[in-house]
């Protein structure tokens, strides 16, 4: 099952030739949803801005290609530890707080981190954007190309090694203590759990990985503009994780998918109404399907292995 | 026997109020020690104490020779004080082995072990399942605790403490709202525990007090009143009047 969804790349590619661009969008959006999945949906951490680390990463990999640096794999590891180490920085203050107060100081950091964008102008192009954003050829051999067929594959397998390691994450002992600091800090601390090194960890890793997936964006469009930090990049997140369900690895990836393409579609039929529709929808959802699709599809299986069990008797 | 927990002088005031006021007291080890008191007489103040969650005001912990009174809850818990809660204090999204588990690997350090998985911690795994055995949980192991039934989640509070391997044990009032039927599981559990560890009982039910505890402190006004054995205890005028009447008597059979 896991592997045909991985292989779904494959034959996306040939059906959707022309719209790879969409595709690779919502390949990045997945993995800054799964970012803040390790936060929000593991460790139970709220955030409003998750977009500071995404933006970071962003400007990081678009001022090396700007500045003389193309190497796309270096540049984006440069992006995931620039995101790395504000993450670590940063958590130190988002973690003092109630749930409140996470929302406000993570919200007041990206914003000032854009505002601080927008500011510094000689450097980012400020409200013009980064243009010149360059990239060398993958391993010397995969130049970008128009069509974005570097780009989507780049996209894709960066995804998928992340998704490898984030779950990797989220199954070992250290997920395990993710989730009983959400479940029950008390209890944690009563069994003599360091919970607050948890979560400075959980939330320095999903910083690294939101960098990662604003690097990828960068690279991949070969343009930065402010977009990267702003309010909506964030809440986008969120919604997307509402759609596919939280502390679900696939959450995220199905969110992404079903949310871009929602929009896509919506807005092709009513361009200036879309949003209410997208409202709706996720109306209808937080109603029927709070698991979102991940619950949903959690529920298909267990009812198909209870009709099986009754099948059998 | 040596003495494995003492507490000198120990106070805490909450504005004006004085919740516990100078205790000294000292606990064997291996004690079977109940700490009984009317509502409001301190005793959820000084377990707070002795775990380090509340600073005290005055006074002094000591913990197998050693002062822990500035010792943060976790770092206590590392030497051996672990706690049960009067409330259920559960991971209600994780199977009991998960959480048994879980206090193994943390109190290991394996907790923070990032890239292998967790089904390959076999040792860990092994550990909690013996324990959730060894308490009649075998059958609950993988059902996730919120289906499971009151009384047997109460003996899963404290499988989860001694997965922390205590050395004192603080029970509070373990058969806190369990069934009749189901009331004796978590007697026995607690007669059974081996004599490496001391524990430290708050309770109401008298029933139980007498039935397992060798001595009985008991904590009236924030101060310690009395301390002795049952006998003694029971006996004691002073402790009568503190209870107005509740009968104090040990239980017939």
């Amino acid at each position: 099952m896991e592997i045909l969804f991985w292989l779904l790349p494959i034959p996306l590619f040939f059906l959707f030739g022309l719209r790879l661009p969409l595709l690779t969008e919502i390949a990045i959006l997945a993995l800054f949803a799964l970012s803040l999945d390790l936060i929000l949906g593991y460790a139970g951490i709220v955030s409003l801005g998750h977009a500071a680390f995404f933006g970071l990463g962003a400007y990081t990999a678009g001022l090396l290609a700007v500045h003389g640096w193309g190497e796309p794999i270096t540049g984006l590891l440069a992006a995931g530890a620039v995101a790395t180490a504000a993450g670590f920085v940063s958590s130190f203050l988002v973690l003092r707080g109630s749930d409140l107060t996470r929302l406000m100081v993570t919200l007041a950091i990206s914003m000032m981190l854009l505002e601080a964008a927008n500011r510094l102008a000689w450097l980012t192009g400020g409200a013009d954007g980064l243009y010149g954003v360059t990239m060398w050829p993958i391993f010397g051999i995969f130049e970008f190309d128009l069509y974005g067929h570097t780009a989507y594959w780049y996209s894709v397998i960066v995804l998928f090694i992340s998704f490898v390691a984030l779950r990797a994450i989220v199954n070992s002992p250290f997920g395990l203590a993710l989730r009983g600091v959400k479940g029950n800090p008390l209890r944690m601390r009563a069994i003599g759990a360091p919970v607050n090194r948890h979560l400075v960890k959980a939330f320095t890793i999903g910083a690294g990985f939101a960098g990662i997936a604003g690097g990828l964006l960068a690279q991949a469009t070969q343009f930065v503009s402010l977009d990267v930090l702003a309010f909506h990049r964030s809440a986008e997140a969120l919604l997307v994780l509402v759609i596919g369900g939280s502390g679900a690895v696939y959450g995220g990836i199905l969110g992404a998918a079903a949310f871009r393409v929602l929009q896509e579609w919506l807005s092709g039929i009513t361009p200036q109404y879309w949003q209410f529709w997208l409202g709706a929808g996720l109306i209808v959802l937080v109603l029927f399907a709070r698991g979102g699709l991940i619950g949903l599809w959690r529920a298909l299986v267990r009812r198909l292995h209870r009709t099986r069990d009754e099948e059998a008797r | 026997m040596s003495v494995i927990l003492e507490t000198n002088g120990l106070s805490r005031r909450f504005g004006g109020l004085r919740a516990v006021g100078n205790v000294t007291f000292a606990l064997q080890d291996g004690a079977r020690q109940a700490l009984i008191g009317p509502n409001g007489a301190g005793k959820t103040t000084y377990i707070n104490l002795l775990t380090g969650v509340v600073p005290p005001s005055e006074g002094r912990i000591t913990f197998l020779g050693e002062d822990i009174t500035r010792l943060s809850p976790e770092a206590r818990v590392r030497r051996g004080i672990v706690r049960t809660f009067q409330i259920n204090q559960l991971f209600d999204e994780m199977t009991p082995l998960e959480a048994v588990a879980l206090a193994v690997l943390e109190r290991d350090g394996k907790a923070r072990a990032m890239w292998r998985p967790l089904a390959s911690h076999h040792e860990a795994l092994d550990e909690a399942a013996g324990l959730l055995a060894s308490l009649g949980l075998a059958d609950a192991m993988e059902v996730p605790t919120a289906e499971i039934s009151y009384g047997r989640r109460r003996l899963l509070e404290i499988c989860v403490a001694l997965a922390c391997r205590p050395r004192l044990l603080l029970l509070d009032e373990p058969a806190a709202g369990v069934p009749e039927h189901e009331r004796n599981d978590i007697m026995n559990t607690v007669a059974n525990l081996p004599r490496t560890v001391s524990v430290l009982l708050i309770e109401h039910d008298m029933d139980l007090v007498f039935r397992f505890a060798e001595r009985i402190a008991v904590l009236v006004g924030g101060e310690l009143l009395v301390e002795g054995t049952p006998d003694e205890v029971a006996n004691d005028i002073r402790v009568k009047e503190a209870y107005l009447g509740e009968s104090l008597d040990a239980p017939a059979a």
